[in-house]
Order: C-alpha cells, then sequence, then structure tokens
C-alpha cells in the first residue's frame, strides 16, 4: 500500500506528541521492568549495588517456593483480590445504573461518588487511618451512638484486612462506576423502548438488556480490577504496615520490605517477576473468556 | 502497563535521592586548609517547633559565626522513612555528606565500604570523653566510624499519682530494682477493671508501643527481656541464631511478656497518649519523649524506676550516630558540622535541651538533670552499669523486624516456643544467606 506522503506528515505530529510519554513509559515503566530479571539472578545487596552482585541462577526463584513469609504474602493478596474484584464492581455497575438517568440529582451524586478517586491513595489512606483510631476516631465515635462497642480495625488481626478492603473499595469504585457509566450510555435506547413496550420489568430489563450490553466493559472493569488487587501496596504501606501479625502483608507490601528494608533486592526482584507471571497468566486467563463469548 | 506499575514504586523511590542530591557537587570545591563549601546533611524531619529542631538552630547558629564558609543544608526524611532513604542514597552513590544512623546499623555500613572513618578527626581525648558505651559502638573492625548525637536507654516510667493511690512505692536505686515477680506485680496492682469487666487503667505498657507495629522502637524496648532472661538474640560472633533466639531463657522471656497481655495487664492496642492521660499505669520506655511530656503535660506527675532484674540485670543502649559517607565531597566541613552537633559544647546543648541522655561523660557533668536527686540519675546509672548494645550483624533490619515480631505474636497469644524456633529459623536464613552459606 502507498503510504501518501501527507498523510504521514500528520501521523509524524502526531507521533511527536506521543513522544514524551512514551519516553516516559519507557524510562521509568519498561526499562526497570526488564531490569527486573537480571537483578532476579544475582545475589544483590542494596548497599553493595549491582556490580558487585554475584550471579546464582535461578536460587532466588527456588527460594520463593520454601518462604512461608512469601506465601503469606500471597495469600492475603488473593484474599483482598477475591473480595475486592466482586464487591467492588457489583457496587459499580449498580451504583451506575442507579446515576444513568436524567434525574436532576444524578449529576450531583454522580461527581460525589467520583469525588475519592481523585484523591492521592496516600491521601486516602492517611485520613482513613485516622477515622479508623480505635480511640479518638470517628467510625467508633459513630458506633457508640448506636451503643455498640468500639473496634480495633486497622490493629485488630481480625479485622485489618477487611477495614483495608473497604477503604481500598471506597476509594476505587467510582472510577469504575464511570466507566460502566460510558458502557451504559452507549446502549441504544431503542432496545430499551422495545423492552417497556413489550412490559418487562426493571430487573429483566437490567439482567436480559444492559449485562449482555456492556459485556466487554464488564470484562474490561474485572481484568483491571484484578490487576490493580493482586498490585495493592499504598493502603498497606501507610495504614497498617503489613501488620498486625502480618495479617495485611500484602506480595508487593513484601517485595518492598525486602528490597528497601533487608536490602535484599535481587530476591526482591525474583518475587516481582514471579507476581508479574502470576498476574499475566490470570490476565490471559480473562482475556481467554473475552474471546469465547464474541 | 498497569501490571507493572509496582515497578513504578521502586523506580521511584531510586531516582527520587538523585534528584534531591543533585545540586550538592556544585560548590564542593578544592578547599585546603579552612574547610568550606557545601554540606548536606540528611537527617529526620523534626518538627519544626521540636526540641531537637531547637537545639540544632542553636547550634548551627554559633556555627556559622566560626565558619562563615560552610554552608549547612539539612534533607528531612520523615522518621519512619528515613532508614530507606539512607539506604537508597548509599546505593544511588552519591550520598550526603553527613547521614544519621542507628547504632546497630553502623558496623553493616562501615563493612559495605559506604562510610569514611573518623580516626583522622578524633582527638584520642576528645574521643575518651564518650561513655563507654557509646564509645563501643563507634569502633568497628578498628576504626572509628560515627559519632554520637546522644545515648539511650530504657526504663520503667511511671504514673506517681496512680502508684501513691495502690500504695506501691517503686524503687528509686538500681540496688533495690524490681525482680521479674514484683514487676508483674505492680502491674496487676495497678490495672483497673469496671463492674463489667472493662479495663479502665492498665498496669504496665512493657514495650515503647502496643504488639501491634513493627519498628526499631519496639525492639529497642523489649530486647532486654531477652538478656535479663540470661539469653542473647544471636550469638557473641553475630553468626547464629539458632540454639540463641530459641534457647529456653528467650522462651522464658517471650513467656513473662506474654503474661502482661494474655492477663489484661497491658493493651493490645495503642491507646494515643495512653500514659500521659493515666490509662496506662507504667510504661517501658526512653527518655527521648520525656521534653516532649514536659511541654505538653506540664502537671503530669512523673516517676521513673529502673527496668526489673531478671536473672541479670540489662538494659538496652546505642542511639543516633552522625557520620561521613565514603563518597562525600566535603570531608573536612562534613566533620566541622558533626563536631559542632556532638562535640562537648554541642553535645550538652542537645541533651539540655531534647533531654536525651548525653553521650558524653562533661555533658552529664554538666547538666543539672542527672544529678543524685533527680528521677533521671536512674537512667545515667543504668546506663553506666548494666547497658548492652544491640546485636551487631549485617543482616540487623531482619534479625530486629524478626525479633519484635517474636514479641508481638506472642502477646497475641502464640505458642513461646514455636514463635522461638520459627524467628531464630528465620534469623537463621538472613545470617547465611548473607555470608553465602
Amino acid at each position: 500500500m502507498r503510504v501518501d506522503r501527507r498523510a504521514f506528515k500528520g501521523y509524524a505530529t502526531g507521533y511527536l506528541f506521543i513522544l514524551p510519554a512514551i519516553l516516559i513509559i519507557g524510562l521509568f515503566y519498561i526499562y526497570p521492568s526488564i531490569n527486573l530479571i537480571p537483578m532476579s539472578l544475582r545475589k544483590y545487596n542494596l548497599l553493595r549495588g549491582l556490580d558487585a552482585a554475584e550471579f546464582i541462577g535461578l536460587r532466588n526463584y527456588v527460594k520463593i517456593i520454601g518462604d512461608g513469609e512469601f506465601w503469606n504474602a500471597f495469600k492475603n493478596s488473593f484474599v483482598f483480590a477475591v473480595v475486592v474484584i466482586p464487591v467492588q464492581t457489583t457496587i459499580a455497575l449498580v451504583m451506575a445504573t442507579f446515576v444513568n438517568n436524567k434525574a436532576k440529582f444524578a449529576p450531583v451524586f454522580r461527581t460525589v461518588f467520583f469525588v475519592p478517586v481523585i484523591i492521592s491513595f496516600v491521601v486516602v489512606s492517611v485520613f482513613w487511618k485516622q477515622i479508623l483510631d480505635p480511640h479518638f476516631g470517628l467510625a467508633n465515635s459513630l458506633l457508640s451512638l448506636f451503643g455498640i462497642p468500639p473496634q480495633g480495625y486497622l490493629i485488630d488481626p481480625s479485622q485489618a484486612m477487611a477495614s483495608v478492603i473497604f477503604v481500598s473499595i471506597w476509594k476505587s469504585w467510582g472510577w469504575f462506576m464511570i466507566i460502566f457509566l460510558a458502557g451504559l450510555q452507549g446502549i441504544p435506547r431503542q432496545l430499551y423502548e422495545s423492552a417497556s413496550i413489550d412490559g418487562a420489568s426493571k430487573i429483566r430489563v437490567f439482567f436480559a438488556i444492559t449485562i449482555p450490553m456492556i459485556r466487554r466493559t464488564i470484562l474490561f472493569v474485572l481484568v483491571i480490577t484484578t490487576i490493580d488487587a493482586i498490585k495493592i501496596f499504598a493502603p498497606v504501606y501507610i495504614m497498617t504496615g503489613g501488620g498486625p501479625l502480618e495479617r495485611t502483608d500484602t506480595v508487593v507490601h513484601h517485595v518492598w520490605k525486602t528490597a528497601f528494608r533487608f536490602n535484599n533486592m535481587g530476591y526482591a526482584a525474583a518475587m516481582a517477576v514471579f507476581l508479574f507471571l502470576v498476574v499475566f497468566a490470570v490476565t490471559l486467563f480473562e482475556l481467554r473468556l473475552n474471546k469465547r463469548d464474541y | 502497563m498497569k501490571r507493572i506499575t509496582f515497578v513504578v514504586i521502586i523506580a521511584g523511590f531510586l531516582t527520587l535521592p538523585l534528584f534531591a542530591t543533585g545540586t550538592q557537587e556544585a560548590g564542593a570545591g578544592e578547599q585546603a586548609s579552612t574547610p568550606g563549601g557545601e554540606v548536606t546533611v540528611l537527617t529526620f524531619q523534626y518538627g519544626e517547633d521540636s526540641t531537637a529542631q531547637r537545639a540544632i538552630d542553636t547550634i548551627l547558629e554559633e556555627f556559622y559565626e566560626v565558619h562563615p564558609d560552610i554552608d549547612v543544608s539539612f534533607v528531612n526524611v520523615p522518621y519512619n522513612e528515613y532508614e530507606s532513604r539512607l539506604k537508597i542514597s548509599f546505593a544511588s552513590g552519591d550520598p550526603h555528606d553527613v547521614v544519621w544512623m542507628d547504632a546497630p546499623n553502623i558496623a553493616s555500613y562501615a563493612e559495605q565500604g559506604v562510610l569514611h572513618p573518623l580516626d583522622e578527626f578524633w582527638s584520642s581525648d576528645d574521643f575518651g570523653d564518650l561513655v563507654q558505651s557509646a564509645r563501643n559502638a563507634m569502633r568497628y573492625d578498628g576504626s572509628i566510624w560515627a559519632a554520637p548525637l546522644n545515648e539511650a536507654n530504657v526504663c520503667v516510667w511511671y504514673n506517681k499519682d496512680l502508684t501513691d493511690a495502690a500504695g506501691l512505692y517503686p524503687p528509686n536505686s538500681l540496688d533495690d530494682a524490681w525482680t521479674w515477680d514484683e514487676f508483674y506485680e505492680a502491674a496487676a496492682a495497678l490495672t483497673e477493671t469496671d463492674a463489667s469487666g472493662q479495663v479502665e487503667v492498665y498496669g504496665v505498657l512493657p514495650a515503647m508501643g502496643a504488639p501491634v507495629a513493627v519498628h526499631e522502637g519496639i525492639t529497642f524496648t523489649v530486647v532486654q527481656w531477652v538478656w535479663q532472661a540470661g539469653g542473647q538474640v544471636l550469638s557473641s560472633d553475630g553468626r547464629q541464631a539458632e540454639g540463641h533466639f530459641n534457647s529456653d531463657a528467650v522462651v522464658e522471656a517471650l513467656s513473662y511478656y506474654q503474661r502482661f497481655f494474655t492477663e489484661g495487664l497491658a493493651p493490645l492496642q495503642d491507646i494515643s497518649s495512653g500514659f500521659e492521660t493515666g490509662k496506662i499505669a507504667m510504661y517501658v520506655t526512653g527518655p527521648w519523649q520525656l521534653g516532649y511530656m514536659r511541654s505538653s503535660y506540664p502537671e503530669f506527675n512523673l516517676g521513673i524506676t529502673p527496668l526489673p532484674v531478671g536473672k541479670e540485670g540489662a538494659s538496652p543502649t546505642g542511639s543516633w550516630n552522625l557520620g561521613i559517607t565514603a563518597n562525600s565531597d566535603n570531608k573536612p566541613a562534613a566533620w566541622e558540622v558533626i563536631h559542632a552537633l556532638t562535640g562537648r559544647e554541642g553535645a550538652a546543648i542537645w541533651s539540655n535541651t531534647t533531654n536525651d541522655i548525653p553521650a558524653r561523660q562533661s555533658a552529664f557533668e554538666g547538666s543539672p538533670m542527672f544529678e543524685p536527686d533527680q528521677p533521671l540519675s536512674i537512667v545515667r546509672e543504668q546506663l553506666l552499669t548494666n547497658g548492652r548494645p544491640r546485636p551487631v550483624t549485617p543482616v540487623y533490619p531482619q534479625v530486629s523486624e524478626y525479633l519484635s515480631r517474636a514479641f508481638n505474636d506472642v502477646a497475641f497469644g502464640e505458642d513461646p516456643r514455636e514463635t522461638a524456633d520459627k524467628y531464630a529459623a528465620m534469623m537463621q536464613d538472613a545470617i547465611d544467606e548473607y555470608f553465602g552459606q
């Protein structure tokens, strides 16, 4: 196919525009990610530097197999993902349907629900840590109004993970609501009109029209939520530091701790690569589901 | 793209210090006789009106009169991020000139070759002014690597109003220190519950914080239980944790500590200002909080009694110390800054302002706080009598974390023997891996 000179010129300008983004992504995402692989094959102490690091083949990877600390973190991340994916997706979808109408108040709710999304996760974590403080936090003050005894939340080993999950969902669901909203608005009105002529109930319409029409959106949200959930870090680092009793130590937090507290960069890199492979496999599986449906 | 975002965190951490230190090369020139130029100092984010910041400001004011050619700039990092930030700056190869270091880390930094030895700067007379525990902590492998800002130690602080009300009179000299049993009984006597069984006053918080956090402050305030039971964390050469951290003595220390929590004498959760507001009667901690307590709770009726004595008496030592980095290009000026902050005069200003325990004999002698009739005299006596350094090992970060976690875990009811075995094995793994076995 002959390339039209003028069209190419147009493309060149386009490439120029995305060049800064490509450079930044290449330098800060892709280059360090690729570098993880040689790092993971060495006994690399943060303080000694990579040049002094001895090549040890797959020893770091073998170590993962018998490392109870890692599997505890892996289990925590898994629990986090298994709870967050369905709960957050359901909330986002239901609320998107709720605000997807022409009622006067809908835009107000849309904005309110979206506010947590634009706040940094760090800020969200810091203020939820205050709210959930067992002695001075707002949460226990509210409970006491109803005569419920104070709860430990983040520092109670049995409630800590649930608290982190709650805060993460609170922060993130608004974003997925907006994505669902975009999906909902792409559904042709005629479908709803003919359904209402046929006398279908609201619930019937939701399951027979809405859901099938936004299947693709749902799968997209599932994939993104899965990846986000498995790599959760900020709220854990800020609110619990992985505790109490390592009940909230997630894989990425564990990787961070191994690298920057224990100076063991090589092993941390191996765990990061392993996590990448797991996330990659899960994502492939989810995309497969997509293919089968269409 | 999203699936590798976590790498960005690592990349971000790695690059931040590069930007932060990017300017330090300029100005550090070729001074010969009188040091000048720019000196960057990596330290904590002390609060703006904290006593520590006041002490630094006072010292610097004088410093600039003597050394108008040296330009000192501080890079302040939040306390809980300090350690990782320091390591990253070492790893970047372009660290700050002067860094703050916790005592147990000096050896490992020295061994990694990232510090510059200070022997050329110290006069032996001046070095001899340090208290023994500080002198030991500064030395490694035949050289001196740091200068102590202050010393530290741990005592039992108590609320005199509450002990008086309970008819308890804690010992006020090391010779009469409580035994383990007496300390336990005191905690039991001071614990108050209401009609429904809810605890109103906890008898004691037997560490700096509740057993939910893992940080150096916890390690520093629980490690004495190991020593007092006659145990040690690692073998003397630092190569063995198995057979040491899971010895009977350590299991006994863990069991002793556990009782306070499982019997409801100590809180499992942090109670903010719980000691200052009378919700906790006794508190095992160090004098670093004294300055804050005196200014925020001037009415508080504070008593200090020595740590109880188990099979033997023991208390932890070692605080923050200043060193010069191997890659610093302005070492003479860096030393002048260190000397100003930690020399005889600086140390006296520092400890008088912050209420920290001095690491210099001269500062002890000049300070009214440590006179024999003052409560802090006990801290001095204990430090000089039975103070011990935390274990010295290049894998101290792991050892410290596993030690705190062992104590935290038993507080929540884990079996002391199993806990000791578990963490001894984890410490041993870290040691063996480091030494390549």
